[in-house]
């Protein structure tokens, strides 16, 4: 089973489904056969089912350790073994040269685990039964590609009655809807567009549109990703925060950090950055921290060069904006040049992007040459296999993604749309409906491009 | 008294109950009606935005691009007249060469250059032929009933974008908005194929009637033959070809030069009018001042015993005008040369023997076209005879054109010089299975045979009107038969190029 198909939204519609008829005591039970029928059903290779299985075991068995001793380092210890497995499948066929099955959903579900361990350390979440142990670190929306969500908000949802909620549920199918358009419609289709302007031979404002869109098109890939799995959590009575929150209106890369992937930047700066001290030992170990922090990021995301290379820039320029943002703090005059710092952080953010989706550092090197000289006048977009209605689509795409990013930065727009007239909503979801079957990237004939976390 | 106030909790308990069930049954039929009301909507806007967004139809661009590389030998391009015009089933049965239609729907010549851009890529064949009806004014209803849209179902998106940027210029706004959204709609079934083995394809390929493995070609089944001849039109208006027409017309040509390819402009046999008329021979004159060669086939419809009953719908040639279409073309290849040495290779001569039985089902299982026509496909294309022959030595009329057709289907028999002995025999695509001059019955593809001194049987049953001499075609599996039968006291039809039904 796919993500992108309907099996995948018949049974989480289904899950959701059972879980409003089953919403006492059995919950965690239909929450774990949903859970077991995902693993199965997704898992090309027993590796996948094998070894969450195993991870669960050792969550189950080391979080009677962690509660009860009190020392810091026998939870670190415990949390080494699971880093060591991500580690391995992340890094063995790097070192090895050889070619290693990496089970789905590693990078993700390890994180939860040293999640839950470190806070039933800190005695914030009791010690847990196994079938809610099982359902947290397999729980099916979240498995892929996130977000990574907390022990204690989940447990509270899983042990409570569900408490069906009309308007919860149908703004949780709503999300999971706009969620798969947003992939279906947009991100594919600026996938495709990106990746013809990226070809060998275009170069200066060719190369330059080809950054910025990858920019939008990893952006809406990602977040219609965690949309969909929010949505489907949301029916299944699991609330969860947003993932992004407008993050290319931030202006610098610290609030972008706030705002891109957030339930990683909050678990990065939770369990490592205020673990090695923060900002509480000094300037240089705040840095350092900073460093260290950004480069887990990029080891996290995969492993290669480049994304050390991404991380590390993301660091450097993270505590060169600490550095500058010093001399200027307090000061309400910088308020004015925040449109331009939007435009600046974005172009920094969007260069970020090249490396972090290159192959090698010469693919790095190749883009950062061919981004000049930008000549606007010569552009025609035929030079990059698009016709002009094709163009304006693209930037109407772009247009309605920058929209609505500020529109939901300010407001939960499903909660707006839901207050509107009955047949203006229904109209408005007529229009998706038309939008989604003239564009979609879906069904037999059409290859829709895998989600790019579920890779990590 | 203590009864009300026993009764009284009671009805405290069940109230909130009730309402909640209440609740949750009202709940329930809103979702239900929801869901009903947006899947309405959702069917609805499919019902009505696929035919022109989501193409679901046949991509024969993506079969074609599959094909084993430079193995076709001859690509026909144009709108649905060369589709239906050109048989490369025929063509092979009379060149032994491999052809593929690349004609869609209302092509324009623009896309017709970028279709052949594209065909280069994997194949690279010797002869191109190019139909003119996109530059005549009929074509003009292509742009109204959207049918343009067609035009870009068979390449894939990359090339259909490019091909957009030929799009004419004074085409409406909204029909190139459409047409643009189009090109987005890039379907690949082909992906799904495995092309190690042809067989499964040809069992599992997408096929839509008339596309993918009959190699472009459409077929229309054929009309009764009254040989009603085709109404022409004499020029009486001197018109001048656009300047986009010529750049397409000199860009093809180009295309095809500095490729070593030849290429032969035409225009298939159909009903013109005179606007049509004046405008083609504009387009030859042309032609003929820049030395590309063509065929009119308008022209030359009589000659070559055109008639339009061999047309499906006014537009489109049925099996029958695709034959002689196709079996003209091949001889002028074939006289001038152009036709190199080929590449034999196993999966073109499957499509092509596949493409062969589905015509000789189409010519040979008619029963009133003309019996020597009969005789010259069964000839050439798959099929099984049953013969049966009376000898007489007054009537049987069977000269030395007859004798040779006869024997061109297979069998082994004077005629002319053994006329009174009776010979009966069986003849399997092309090879003798069993004759003789005595009655014999044998089984043939789990089918009994019997061929008596009067009749023919399959199965114990006659398969067709008894008279001195019968030819049956049938297919080599039983799926059609087309027996014909000759009472010499009636028919008097064995005189060279004269149809025995209106032969005195």
């Amino acid at each position: 089973m796919n993500i992108l198909s309907l099996q995948y939204v018949l049974f989480s519609l289904g899950s959701a489904f059972f879980s409003w008829i089953f919403h006492n005591k059995t919950r965690k039970y239909l929450v774990l056969l949903a859970n077991l029928i995902f693993l199965v059903l997704i898992s090309s290779s027993p590796i996948n089912g094998i070894y969450v299985l195993v991870l669960c075991i050792y969550i189950f068995l080391g979080q009677k350790i962690s509660a009860k001793k009190e020392d810091r380092k026998i939870l670190i210890l415990l949390c080494v073994l699971p880093v060591l497995g991500l580690a391995f499948f992340k890094y063995a066929g790097f070192f090895t040269g050889t070619s290693i099955l990496m089970p789905l959903g590693i990078s993700f579900y390890t994180f939860r685990a040293i999640s839950f361990l470190t806070e039933v350390h800190k005695k914030t979440v009791p010690v847990q039964d196994p079938v809610s142990l099982i359902d947290y670190i397999c729980f099916f929306p979240f498995f892929m590609a996130g977000p990574i969500q907390r022990p204690q908000p989940f447990f509270d949802a899983l042990n409570s009655p569900f408490v069906f909620d009309y308007r919860k549920q149908k703004n949780g199918f709503l999300q999971m809807c706009l969620g798969l358009f947003e992939k279906l419609v947009i991100a594919d289709f600026l996938k495709s567009v990106t990746d013809r302007f990226y070809a060998p031979g275009l170069s200066g404002i060719y190369t330059v549109i080809a950054v910025i869109l990858y920019a939008f098109y990893i952006y809406a890939d990602f977040d219609s990703y965690s949309n969909t799995a929010i949505g489907i959590a949301r029916m299944m009575g699991f609330d969860s925060a947003r993932n992004f929150h407008a993050p290319y209106c931030s202006s610098s890369l610290m609030e972008f950090w706030k705002r891109w992937h957030i339930s990683l930047s909050s678990w990065l700066r939770d369990y490592i950055y205020i673990p090695l001290g923060g900002s509480r030992r000094g300037k240089a170990r705040k840095y350092l921290n900073i460093l260290i922090v950004f480069l887990v990021s990029g080891m996290w995301h995969g492993n290669t060069m480049m994304f050390l290379l991404w991380g590390l820039g993301h660091g450097i320029l993270n505590i060169i904006e600490n550095i500058i943002a010093s001399f200027f703090r307090g000061q309400s005059w910088v308020r004015v040049l925040k449109p331009l710092l939007v435009i600046i952080n974005f172009a920094l953010a969007a260069l970020l992007w090249v490396p972090f989706q290159s192959a090698s550092m010469a693919d790095t090197v190749s883009v950062f040459s061919r981004l000049s000289p930008v000549n606007l006048a010569s552009f025609d977009p035929a030079a990059a296999g698009l016709v002009i209605n094709e163009w304006y689509l693209c930037l109407a795409i772009v247009l309605v993604l920058v929209i609505t990013d500020i529109l939901r930065y300010r407001w939960d727009m499903i909660e707006v749309l839901a207050g509107r007239f009955i047949l203006l909503r229904w109209g408005f979801y007529a229009v998706l409906i038309a939008i989604a079957i003239i564009f979609g990237v879906y069904g037999p004939g059409y290859h829709p491009e895998d989600f790019i976390y579920v890779t990590f | 008294m203590s009864l009300s106030e026993d009764r009284a909790p009671m009805h405290a308990e069940s109230a909130p109950k009730r309402l909640r069930i209440r609740k949750a049954v009202w709940t329930g039929l809103v979702i239900f009606c929801k869901g009903i009301l947006a899947l309405v909507i959702t069917v609805a806007l499919w019902v009505v935005l696929t035919p022109y967004f989501r193409l679901d139809r046949t991509y024969d661009g993506d079969y074609f691009r599959n094909l084993p590389e430079h193995t076709v030998d001859v690509i026909a391009l144009g709108s649905s007249h060369i589709q239906y015009a050109f048989n490369p089933a025929n063509f092979f049965a009379e060149t032994g060469y491999y052809s593929y239609v690349l004609g869609s729907s209302c092509q324009p010549f623009s896309e017709s250059y970028y279709m052949l851009k594209e065909a280069l890529k994997t194949q690279h064949p010797s002869v191109v032929l190019l139909d003119v009806f996109t530059l005549l004014p009929q074509s003009q209803v292509c742009y109204a009933d959207g049918t343009y849209y067609l035009a870009m179902d068979m390449m894939s998106e990359p090339v259909r974008t490019e091909a957009a940027g030929g799009l004419p210029k004074d085409m409406d706004f909204d029909t190139k908005l459409s047409y643009t959204l189009d090109l987005y709609m890039n379907h690949g079934n082909w992906k799904r194929m495995n092309f190690a083995d042809p067989q499964s394809i040809l069992n599992t390929a997408l096929a839509k009637e008339g596309y993918s493995w009959d190699m472009g070609y459409v077929r229309e089944q054929p009309t009764i033959l009254q040989y009603t001849p085709l109404t022409t039109f004499a020029v009486t208006e001197t018109v001048t070809l656009s300047e986009e027409e010529k750049l397409w017309i000199d860009r093809i040509a180009d295309l095809c030069r500095e490729n070593e390819i030849h290429l032969l402009y035409l225009k298939t046999p159909y009903l013109e009018n005179q606007e049509d008329a004046n405008k083609l021979d504009a387009i030859w004159k042309y032609l003929d001042e820049k030395g590309y060669p063509y065929i009119d086939f308008i022209a030359r419809a009589a000659e070559l015993e055109w008639f339009m009953d061999m047309d499906g719908d006014t537009w489109h040639n049925n099996t029958w005008g695709a034959e002689i279409v196709t079996r003209h073309l091949a001889e002028v290849l074939k006289n001038n040369g152009w036709l190199k040495e080929h590449k034999e290779e196993e999966m073109m001569e499957l499509l092509m023997k596949t493409g062969m039985q589905k015509s000789a089902r189409d010519l040979l299982s008619k029963s009133n076209i003309n019996i020597y026509r009969l005789m010259e496909e069964g000839a050439k294309y798959p099929c099984t005879i049953l013969f049966r022959y009376k000898g007489n030595e007054e009537k049987s009329s069977i000269g030395e054109y007859e004798n040779q057709a006869l024997n061109d289907l297979g069998l082994h028999h004077d005629f002319l010089n053994h006329k009174e002995e009776d010979y009966y025999a069986v003849v399997k695509d092309g090879e003798l299975l069993k004759d003789g001059n005595e009655p014999f019955e044998m089984t043939l593809s789990d089918h009994k045979i019997t061929l008596s001194e009067d009749d023919i049987k399959v199965e114990n049953a006659s398969v067709g009107t008894p008279g001195e001499l019968q030819i049956v075609f049938l297919d080599d599996e039983f799926s059609w038969i087309n027996p014909l039968g000759i009472d010499y006291s009636s028919r008097w039809f064995w005189k060279n190029g004269c149809d025995g039904w209106n032969c005195g």
